[in-house]
């Protein structure tokens, strides 16, 4: 359990256009441990889904141009690997899941061809083989096999993102991403789609980075979480650390932004203010404008993670306020 | 309260003809596309200006006028694009027929718009029935390339300029029948105007204050582009000896007797047609950069 | 799907009688009695009135334009004015040399528009992408029968490659490159935009990104799922093209002196040969209407979302029925 499968390390991902150059990414770190699960809560425009593709190496051409870092599976270091290479990583050892179920189906392929696809493309195996094969993993996902030779229009949300977990899955890849995989489904339909992703995981032992905005969604699936902010990660530990401890004022806010059954509160304290523009970002703490702890210095000087101990020892945090609690990292 | 502007117009109506100009300003061939056809419409007007005052004397002096001793002389000093077989100069030739195009264009569409408009709004706004036999009549024209109904037209009435319109313009109805067609459906459908209509407005005023300004900007970009259409059209049934005949200078029709002489001088075959290509590549880049500013939806 | 092409070729009848009958009321209004110029203008009134009689010329309108669809269906559209020659006759020696052209014209402007728009789209902003760019928009503004003279002018009577025009005893191979090149080069133009702004449509869609994080290799995902998507816009401008490449074969055979039907068209014209210009325009309408009917059956292979949509129709009448 406690080895790293996939490490992220100060990765800057920038988007170079025509208009001004994005800086989405800043000095992004991440770990994901082997069979754990690991949430990246943040909102949107915060990096999000450019970390994850990055990490897939999917970036929007040509604008999507990497500025640092590693991303480091199994020792290796993915953003150096030629494209071949990469095409054996991705699906087989790391696949994604995307946003929008919609959307993120061909279609004009059947739904049993667009999974068999994935399945011959990373094992030998004859037409036959490979049907059988997608039935079984069909019926996981709980769609039964009659429905492979339908197209996509003809499924709801929630049974698209089922087969779009199929494709990711086909292959037993050693890692899942999933980028807000229920966030454009109605909420009853939600629970049943992370519920199937919770089986297969348990079934194949797949480490998951799961992204999201909702917390709830985060208490009930991960581990581990990492906020990110402005292209940075501000807080990361274990649920535990980040849910009890709150240490990092923008962790705070999110969870002031939200409901909770168990406190009386009369209203909901949102975070005033909006994220910085990613084209001319600040010299010093990203929240800082935000932040109603800020001092002068937190505008002028760029705050370094700080160890905060916790649980596995893994909680940090990036704010001035810990200088004397943690250990700079 | 609305926000009102100092001359007592919406701010917001005011800022969306202006986004559509800024639209259209930043793109630069669009803005070249506009600049060569003023030029051209320009030199039209102002032929056809010194035709009516000096009663035709620079026409037929510059125009018509033959010159055997010059006959399919290649361009020089003075015949800057050289001269045709009857040793006329191209240039001038070149010059008086932008207005059989320009003015061919923009009549017909002229045409076309109004007629296609008028059975479009109809069959928009009465739909049912009206709506079905108007629509099928249309679909029934698209199915006849225009050029070939053209061609029909011509060969029952005879090849005359004002048949060889009424040919063109006929071809171009459907097309601007489906657009106002679908405008008006799209605006009759709006709630703002049913809010007009539980008030008591006439038919009249929803007609001219809503249907119409909705209906235009479509129209406008389908008709740059159809001006260029006709203009190619008129040139090929003018080549085909089926247009504007000779000696008028119509760019097709020198084109067509250019055909005999391509061995002996080139010169009559390239540049009327470059003019043909000068003026409908302006017409193309301002129809695809109006389209660009005022219908963001299309944008391609 | 069998179902569905019945439905669509019974739907094609009333179009075509609407085609035909916007031609036959065009072609009514020409002046002149035809029974004068078949007999010349030497005859007397009474063999005047009397042929009028026997070619049915004083029945009303509605009655001979009935007549015309009858024999039209047993293949008879009448005799030239000129020569006593059966049209349908004509028309069928002449029809082969228009189709071969203008499917090589079509051709060319497939084998030579989609790939380059794929590649333009691929390497927007380019050298290449900006070149390809101006090239369309130039040839999409030139007339065809321009680029017509300009071809013979410099390949056949410059470079003297090839020939200047048709002729019996040539090659056909060679004699038809420059009409195809003539013909094509509009829509060539036009094939090009439509794939590039298709595929750059089709390239930032999501389902191009889960194609590529299964891990199959570049040019799977370009041919399998973009090209795919891409292909239905494509077809469509193909379709909507080939009306106006009939269109244009009539420009482009006269230059070549190509014996297909727009050059028999326009001498017909020239003749004042009226059932010949009528016969040979309501093939050409028949021709067109065929072929978007084909468009719209190959529409129904490439996206399945036609069919179930179709099928839906059905399943909507039948309940009703």
């Amino acid at each position: 359990m406690e080895n790293t499968i996939l490490e992220v390390k100060n990765l800057s991902i920038h988007y170079e256009m025509r208009e001004g150059t994005v800086k989405a990414l800043n000095g992004a770190d991440l770990v994901l441990k082997e069979g754990a699960s690991h949430g990246l809560v943040g909102e949107t425009g915060a990096g999000k889904t450019t970390l994850a593709k990055g990490i897939m190496g999917l970036l929007p051409k040509p604008y999507g141009k990497i500025k640092s870092g590693e991303v480091l599976y199994e020792g290796r270091d993915l953003l150096l690997m030629g494209k071949q290479e990469m095409q054996k990583i991705r699906g087989q050892h790391i696949s994604m899941i995307f946003q929008d179920p919609m959307t993120s189906l061909n279609p004009v392929m059947t739904v049993g061809d667009q999974i068999m696809e994935a399945i011959r493309n990373h094992e030998k195996l004859s037409r036959k083989d490979a049907a059988e094969k997608t039935k079984v993993i069909l019926e996981l996902v709980g769609i039964p096999y009659v429905r492979a030779q339908e197209y996509p229009h003809q499924f709801s949300g929630g049974m698209k993102q089922r087969v779009v977990i199929a494709i990711a899955l086909a292959c037993n890849p050693r890692i899942l991403i999933a980028d807000e995989p229920t966030t454009a489904l109605d909420v009853t339909i939600q629970a049943q789609v992370l519920e199937t992703i919770r089986d297969l995981r348990d079934k194949f032992h797949t480490s998951m980075l799961l992204i999201t905005h909702d917390l709830g969604v985060i208490a009930q699936n991960c581990e581990y979480v990492s906020v990110i902010y402005a292209g940075e990660i501000v807080e990361t530990g274990t649920v535990h650390d980040i849910f009890g401890r709150k240490l990092h004022p923008y962790t705070q806010g999110l969870f002031s932004s939200i409901p909770n059954i168990s406190e009386t509160v009369t209203r909901l304290v949102p975070i005033n203010g909006l994220m910085p523009d990613p084209t001319a970002l600040p010299e010093g703490c990203a929240f800082c404008e935000r932040c109603k702890y800020a001092e002068a210095r937190c505008s002028v000087e760029h705050p370094p993670l700080y160890d905060m101990g916790g649980e596995e020892n893994v909680h940090r945090v990036r704010c001035f306020r810990y200088e004397h609690g943690g250990e700079r990292v | 309260m609305a926000k009102l502007h100092s001359k007592g117009q919406p701010v917001r109506q005011r800022s969306l003809m202006q986004e559509a100009w800024l639209q259209f300003k930043s793109n630069r061939l669009a803005i070249c596309g506009l600049i060569v056809i003023g030029l051209l419409l320009l030199i039209s007007i102002g032929t056809t200006i010194i035709d009516l005052v000096d009663g035709g004397a620079l026409y037929k002096q510059l125009v018509t006028k033959q010159n055997l001793l010059e006959k399919l002389d290649p361009p020089s000093a003075t015949h800057i694009l050289g001269c045709d077989e009857y040793g006329r100069d191209l240039f001038f030739r070149i010059l008086w027929g932008t207005r059989y195009s320009l003015f061919a264009g923009v009549c017909t569409i002229l045409v076309a718009v109004l007629i296609g408009g008028i059975f479009g709004a109809i069959a928009g706004y009465y739909g049912g029935k009206i709506d079905n036999v108007i629509m099928r009549v249309m679909d029934m024209m698209m199915t006849v390339p225009s050029l070939v109904l053209a061609m029909a037209i011509v060969a029952a009435l005879g090849s005359s300029l004002v048949n060889l319109l009424i040919a063109l313009a006929t071809s171009q109805v459907p097309q601007f029948a489906r657009i106002v067609r679908s405008s008006v459906m799209a605006v009759k459908g709006s709630e703002y105007v049913e809010a007009t209509k539980a008030v008591g407005a006439s038919d009249a005023l929803i007609i001219a204050k809503y249907i119409i300004p909705n209906a235009l900007s479509p129209v406008i970009v389908q008709g740059t582009l159809g001006v260029a259409t006709t203009i190619l059209n008129v040139a090929g049934m003018s080549f085909l000896g089926l247009g504007i005949q000779p000696p008028a200078p119509e760019w097709g029709s020198i084109l067509s007797s250019a055909r005999i002489y391509m061995r002996e001088a080139w010169h009559i075959s390239v540049f009327p047609g470059l003019a043909i290509v000068i003026c409908i590549l302006s017409l193309n880049l301002l129809g695809d950069g109006l389209r660009d500013a005022l219908d963001p939806k299309q944008k391609r | 799907m069998l179902k569905y092409i019945i439905k669509r070729i019974l739907m094609l009848i009333p179009v075509l009688l609407g085609a035909t009958f916007i031609v036959f009321t065009v072609m009514d209004m020409t002046p002149g009695d035809p029974a004068v110029a078949k007999l010349g203008v030497d005859a007397t009134v009474e063999q005047i009135e009397e042929l009028r009689e026997s070619m049915g010329l004083n029945d009303p309108f509605l009655l001979r334009y009935g007549r015309f669809i009858w024999k039209l269906i047993q293949g008879d559209l009448g005799t030239s004015y000129k020569n006593d020659l059966d049209v349908m006759e004509q028309i069928m020696q002449r029809m082969p040399y228009t189709f071969l052209l203008s499917f090589a014209a079509l051709l060319f402007a497939i084998l030579v528009g989609v790939p380059a728009g794929i590649i333009s789209a691929r390497r927007q902003y380019t050298i290449f992408d900006n070149c390809t760019m101006v090239l369309t928009l130039v040839g999409a503004s030139a007339p065809h029968f321009w680029l017509g003279l300009m071809g013979v002018i410099v390949f056949a009577v410059k470079l003297g490659w090839l020939p200047a025009a048709y002729s019996a005893s040539g090659s056909l191979a060679t004699g038809i490159i420059l009409p195809m090149l003539t013909l094509g080069m509009n829509s060539t133009a036009l094939v090009t935009r439509m794939t590039r702004s298709a595929m750059l449509d089709v390239m930032n869609q999501d389902y191009v990104d889960t194609a590529r994080a299964k891990g199959i290799s570049e040019k799977t995902v370009v041919f399998r799922h973009m090209l795919r998507n891409a292909l239905i816009p494509i077809i469509t401008v193909l379709g909507l093209q080939f009306g106006s490449l009939l269109g244009g074969a009539v420009t482009t055979e006269t230059i070549f002196a190509w014996p297909g039907i727009g050059r028999y068209i326009v001498e017909s014209i020239s003749n004042k040969d009226t059932p010949c210009v009528l016969g040979a325009v309501v093939m050409l309408a028949i021709i067109v209407t065929v072929i978007n009917l084909l468009v719209d059956i190959i529409y129904a292979f490439v996206d399945p979302r036609i069919k179930s949509q179709y099928k839906s129709m059905v399943r909507r009448a039948s309940k009703n029925g």
